[in-house]
Order: C-alpha cells, then structure tokens, then sequence
C-alpha cells in the first residue's frame, strides 16, 4: 500500500509540474493568424491553381480577407485631409478602387512566400489598437510584416495598416495622395488607379 | 532498478530512498515543465527584451508610463468604451505622426535629385538587375549567403564603434563575440556560426543612425548617384563610415571598387523583385521611395 500511496505521491507532483496549455496567445493574435492561415491555404490549394482557376481563386482569397481587412479605414486615413472634400459617391468609388489595389499589394506581397511559414513575433495591444509583429523568414531573407489593427464594437479585430520592413503602406500612400493633390485635381488620381487597376 | 529491491529491506532505508525518488522525479517534472515553458512561450515572447522596448516606444512614442504595458502585452485594457467605428481620423492619427514630418522633409535639390533618381533607375534596369539575375542564375544560393555573411562580417567596425558611440554597450560586447565565432570557427565571416548556433543578433547600426540618435534630424532629402536615397545627415554618416570600411583601404583601386561591384552584385541577387514592386504600388514612384527611405531610418534609429 505504501508503494502505492508513494507512486500517487509522486504523480501528483508531476502533475503539479504539468504546464497549463498555453493561453497566452491573445486574441487579436488569433483572429489575424486565422485569416493568414485562410489566405495561405487558398493560395497553397493545388485545385485553385491554373488560368482557368484564377477567378475562383481570387473570390476566395477576396472574402478572406475582406472580413479582416477594413479597406475603407484604409482608403480615409491614405487621403487624410483631402478625405472630407470628397462626396458620399466619390468615397464609395474610391474604396472600391483603392482596397482593390491595397488587396493585390498584399497578396503578391504574400504570394511569394507561400511556402514558408509565417512568424508571429510579438504583439502590443493598447486600448482599442494593437500591432501584431510578424517576420516571413524564407531560406535567404527576413521580411518583418506588421499588421496595425483596431478593435470594433463586437470585439473583432481589424486591420487598417500594414508595416512591411518599417514601411507603413498607408503612410506611403498618403505621402503620394499629398504631393499628388496640391499639384492635380482628384479626377487625375482617380483615373492613375484606374490605371493602375487595369494592368 | 536498484529500488524495487530496497524496498523490500524495509525501514527507514526505504524511506529515505522514496523520498530521494520523488525528490529526483520532481526536478525532473519541475525542469521538464521549464522547457516546454520556454518553447511554448517563445512564439509569443512574453519575456520581452530591451529591443522589444525600443519597439514598444515606436509605437506609442516614448512615454516612461508605457513600460508598465510590458507586463501585460497581450491583455486590452478595456477602457475607452467608444466605438473605434465611429471615432474620426484623430484615434489613428497618431500613427502617422512621422509620415507627417516625412512628408515635410525638404527637398531643395528636387531637379538634381530626380535626376540621379532617373539616373540610378535606369542604372538598375539596364545593368544591375541583368548582372544579378545572371549571377544569380549561375551561383548556388548556399555561395551567394556564404559571400553576403563574408561581407557583412567585414563591417563589423562599422556596427561596433556606431554601437559604443551609441552607448549600446551590451550590443557592442555581443557584436565582438559575434565577430570573433564568425572569424573563427564561421572561416572568415563565410559562416553565420554565431547567429546560427549562438543565437546571438544585433541589428545593423551605422553613423547616420548614431546622428539620429542624438537628435540631429534628417536634413533634407538627397538621392545620390549609384547609392541611391539619403538624407543630408545621412551622407554625412557615410562619409564618416567611410574609413570604417576595410574594403576602402584596399589598396589598387581597380580591385577595390571590383570588390565594391561584388558585393552589390551579390546582395541585389537577394532583393531581385523588390524595387519593381515598389514601382508597381506606386502611384509617384519618387515620392514612394523618398517616403519609404525616410520611413525606414526613422524605425532603424529608434531602435
């Protein structure tokens, strides 16, 4: 019986021991590492590749990222300033347009590194804003990718930047939007990303 | 095992023994239990380092205060009860504090600089993007690393001195560590032994970023021939860095700036795509990059 009491002694020490299942991870972590995941299995899904495919392949991948991606926060914080001036119709169209463009950005930006695993190196969370940290690593290069998110109402996160190597997209393309205004009027702009769209 | 038959001698033998056993089998467990700590955790990094400070600060700007956020990184603070939703462009605004100032950054040379600008693109589309994508298509990529490791193993005075006159006093002990392996047991740099196996890191550091650091702003924009974007403050980082650089003192010219080409060379092999996609986002390829530089440095400085 000793022998017994002993063992069931020890066992319990062990599982005194026994690390709680690691729930540190946090939430806005998950929810971006969920739609990266999605975006990656899509762009891995061997049935998607091909021409004839690419259609599909690109519904797909929209919808996935549209539910973590708020191109229209994007596309108002890109025209900063000049944002207000712009009518209810032109805001729409520009959304459309833009988040279209930002959506190719990233997934050519991701499309080429498929096959590597996608790091998560830290994350900041203050408030209602967070930045998760992440670093492509491939067999010769580092790419540190950042995703600027904020909090919705329903507890969802958000995407509304992206910091790829130090460089925030939407601080670069408000820079551009800028120096563009105070020379062009809008319709200029509007008709370079429709442009740009159709290559 | 040696206790099965002590147990039966009975006594206080045994007892000693048993606890002994359990003693041992608790360390294990409580070791054991530390490892898979440091695994689980390490995805994470809850312990997080003086850099992932300096990071922190980038993100909330340098507020003593927010030191205590380390502590609990991964839990919101659930405070504001406004929807993000309904809040304007101030709730954001504050991430593009810098952008602001880069998009003051003054350009007096604009003609000069966008002629280098055209200068240096037509430079890399014309011979630097075909010699590497040759290069790159005759060279195995285990050589092309083993050469970018040899030349970045060469500057290693540049990171060392920019660290002491920086006062990163720890990074500057562990980038002569990192020189000393990699010299050594890494054959000239060829190696990245101290990375690899040593897991010891330091970021790059230069004179221009050690300007930075003691507050001595960009300047103004310069785009210099072959070299690309730079600030005022950072030429003037780079002429100083100058004489850090071995290679400069090699001493035919010819063989020198034959050495220089290489290395462009053989690090341009790596970066293949890259300036063709900034080209392609962007809407005014030339602001995009004096943007983009700008950026960069900002986030190389406060780190």
């Amino acid at each position: 019986m000793k022998r017994f009491r002993i063992i069931i002694l020890a066992l319990l020490v062990v599982w005194l021991f026994i690390p709680v299942k690691n729930t540190l991870a946090s939430p806005v972590q998950d929810q971006l590492k969920v739609t990266i995941d999605n975006v990656l299995e899509i762009l891995r899904n061997q049935s998607l590749k091909g021409d004839e495919k690419r259609q599909e392949k690109k519904e797909s991948l929209r919808k996935v990222i549209h539910e973590r991606f708020n191109f229209a926060k994007m596309s108002q914080l890109s025209l900063a300033r000049h944002w207000k001036k712009r009518s209810d119709e032109e805001k729409k169209v520009f959304i459309e347009m833009f988040g279209k463009l930002l959506e190719e950005i990233y997934i050519s930006k991701i499309d080429n590194y498929t096959d590597e695993e996608v790091f998560y190196v830290k994350d900041f969370v203050r408030g209602n804003k967070a930045q998760v940290y992440t670093k492509v690593i491939t067999d010769t290069v580092e790419i540190p990718i950042d995703y600027r998110m904020y909090k919705t109402k329903n507890g969802k996160w958000m995407v509304y930047d992206l910091v790829i190597e130090g460089v925030s997209l939407v601080g670069n393309y408000r820079s551009q939007f800028d120096q563009i205004l105070r020379k062009e009027p809008y319709e200029k702009l509007v008709e370079d990303l429709k442009k740009k769209l159709d290559n | 095992m040696c206790q099965v038959d002590s147990i039966n001698t009975g006594g206080r033998n045994m007892k000693k023994r048993y606890c002994f056993l359990i003693f041992i089998v608790s360390l294990i467990a409580f070791f054991m239990n530390m490892s898979a700590f440091a695994q689980g955790t390490r995805d994470i990094t809850p312990v997080l380092s003086d850099d992932c400070i300096s990071d922190l600060y980038i993100f909330y700007g340098t507020n003593q205060s927010d030191k205590i956020m380390l502590a609990q990184n991964s839990q919101p603070i659930p405070d504001e009860k406004e929807s993000v939703d309904e809040l304007d462009a101030d709730f954001f605004d504050e991430d593009f504090d810098d952008i602001k100032q880069t998009q003051q950054i003054a350009d007096p040379l604009y003609y000069f600089n966008y002629a280098m600008y055209s200068f240096n693109d037509f430079l890399y589309f014309a011979a630097l993007k075909p010699l590497a994508t040759g290069y790159k298509t005759v060279t195995p990529t285990a050589l092309r690393k083993g050469v970018r490791n040899f030349f970045h193993n060469l500057l290693f005075p540049v990171r060392f001195v920019n660290n002491l006159l920086q006062g990163k006093i720890k990074e500057a002990g562990t980038e002569v560590g990192i020189f000393l392996i990699n010299t050594t047991f890494g054959l000239a740099g060829y190696h990245q032994v101290a990375q690899n196996d040593f897991n010891l890191n330091t970021s790059n550091e230069d004179l221009g970023q050690t300007l930075g650091s003691y507050s001595i702003g960009n300047g103004f924009y310069i785009v210099l021939p072959i070299f690309g974007p730079s600030s005022l403050r950072d030429t003037v980082g780079f002429a100083g860095d100058f004489f850090l650089k071995p290679v400069n003192y090699v001493d035919p010219w010819e063989v020198r700036y034959g050495i220089k080409a290489f290395d462009t060379i053989n690090s341009t092999s790596f970066r293949l795509g890259d300036y063709e996609a900034l080209k392609k986002a962007a809407f005014d390829p030339y602001i995009a990059l004096k943007d983009a530089y700008i950026q960069n440095r900002n986030e190389k400085i406060s780190k």
